[in-house]
């Protein structure tokens, strides 16, 4: 099968999908791992930073590996959607939910959640053009994300938008974590009622960690 | 003895538009199953004069995959691994209310009331759903070895009835349950591997042409399969085609 023939294929997009949610699954937990340096106080994580910055290219590099993996699975994961709308026109006057969870059904609306999230601590944190406008040095001269991070997590505005962000992102996680193991094919029978609650525990673990960050600075543990 | 009162969808054809009618189901044994419910609704109305339900049906033993209806929202009614031509009037209590529709999928155009099309699933097999490959005669027992956890599988696989009840189910209207069922059916054995990279990329592509949707991995087709097909052959499905990408030149 050709690249066009595996492209428009049903299950050839199906693995996209999977594939390409797999990198982005790791990106998420790569991040997670970045942004718990700033238990360490400012000399972890602004120190990470001063590291990043000191190998532009690997970053760019990296940066770019993401947006494109980021933008097909955005592209195919809509052309999914609107194919499946497409297949199913019309409706069943009752319709009982046997096995599909509100995450299963709702994985475009919590990608379109996820995504609006992202550009929004995108214009926040990189690009800081919502609320902090810039980056200052700190005592050693390195950039000072840990205050940028301390002053962004106590804007009520943005704790909100950080928390419905982290919710969808958990509940789409919550089916794709499963699902991309079941597309790529190496889910056995035995496998599959346990994958499926770990990949819930798997969700809610990034859903918490993730939250923990501003949790902590609201309590006032990091300062 | 019941009394029920049944909401059943009422098309002329692929072209009406379609509408729910109230019918009062009175004396129904409980001892009956769910289609001789309707024979009896439907002797009642061609008494009156009207024009009866029309609903497939054929072996009335759960075998043969024709009996479809979703009754209150789930293919072939509430009970699991059950066809609606098995499902028995005891299973339901005297005064309720029963909605009946067609299987619902662009795939499956309505022919007459809750009577639909599923030649797309035989388009699906006609694709390659087969061994054209000369395998001989009737081989001597044990002649081809075959691990009996493949030969096991093989048959479940082979169990399915091709109802469509998985395309009803599926919020995407997708045969991908169905379709894993018979590639995997054929992968499992020595005489469908020679041809199983063809076969896999050959019906997935039909499956799509005739306009089924793709699996979400929602698991409704397991559920309400009548033979209990498990979603772990549409993951096999899956393994095959990609084995099928990674050979191909």
């Amino acid at each position: 099968m050709s690249i066009k023939g595996f492209l428009s294929n049903l299950v050839g997009k199906k693995i996209v999908m999977a594939v390409t949610g797999m990198f982005l699954l790791f990106f998420v937990l790569v991040h997670l791992l970045g942004n718990s340096s700033i238990y360490l106080g400012p000399d972890g994580i602004n120190n990470y930073t001063q590291k990043l910055q000191s190998m532009p290219l690997f970053v760019w590099l990296f940066r770019f590996f993401m947006i494109t993996v980021f933008i097909i699975h955005v592209y195919f994961g809509f052309l999914l959607y609107l194919e499946n709308k497409n297949a199913k026109p019309d409706k069943y006057a009752i319709k009982k939910s046997l096995r599909a969870t509100f995450a299963s059904k709702n994985m475009i609306w919590t990608g379109l959640v996820v995504f609006g999230f992202l550009l929004y601590h995108l214009l926040h944190f990189t690009f800081r053009v919502i609320s902090i406008e810039r980056l200052n040095l700190d005592f050693m001269q390195r950039p000072d994300v840990y205050s940028m991070v301390i002053q962004g997590m106590t804007e009520v505005p943005s704790i909100v938008l950080y928390f419905f962000g982290l919710l969808a992102l958990m509940f789409h996680i919550f089916h794709g974590f499963q699902s991309l193991f079941q597309t790529l094919g190496v889910l056995s029978e035995k496998m599959h009622p346990g994958l499926i609650n770990f990949s819930k525990l798997f969700a809610f673990f990034v859903f918490l960690s993730y939250s923990l960050i501003p949790a902590v600075i609201i309590a006032g543990i990091l300062r | 003895m019941m009394n029920l009162t049944l909401l059943v969808w009422r098309q002329k054809n692929a072209n009406d538009k379609g509408r729910f009618e109230k019918y009062e189901a009175k004396n129904i044994n409980h001892e009956m199953s769910f289609l001789e419910m309707l024979d009896v609704v439907n002797e009642e109305l061609i008494k009156e004069g009207k024009e009866p339900i029309a609903f497939d049906h054929d072996c009335r033993e759960g075998i043969c995959g024709m009996c479809s209806q979703v009754i209150n929202g789930v293919p072939h009614g509430p009970l699991e691994k059950t066809t609606v031509c098995q499902l028995h009037m005891r299973h339901f209590k005297d005064g309720d209310v029963i909605y009946i529709e067609p299987w619902r999928a662009k795939a499956f155009p309505i022919i007459k009331d809750l009577i639909v099309d599923r030649s797309a699933l035989d388009r699906i097999i006609q694709a390659g759903g087969y061994i054209s490959v000369h395998t001989g005669g009737v081989p001597d027992a044990n002649a081809i070895l075959i691990p009996k956890e493949d030969a096991d599988a093989a048959m479940d696989a082979a169990e399915c009835i091709g109802c469509g009840a998985c395309v009803a189910a599926c919020p995407n209207g997708s045969a991908m349950l169905f379709t894993a069922a018979k590639v995997m059916h054929l992968a499992k054995l020595p005489q469908g591997k020679i041809e199983a990279f063809r076969r896999v990329c050959l019906m997935t592509e039909a499956m799509q042409k005739e306009g089924f949707g793709a699996c979400s991995n929602h698991y409704e087709c397991q559920a309400a399969c009548p033979k209990g097909i498990k979603v772990s052959f549409i993951s096999g499905l899956n393994r095959e085609f990609i084995k099928a990408q990674l050979r191909s030149k």
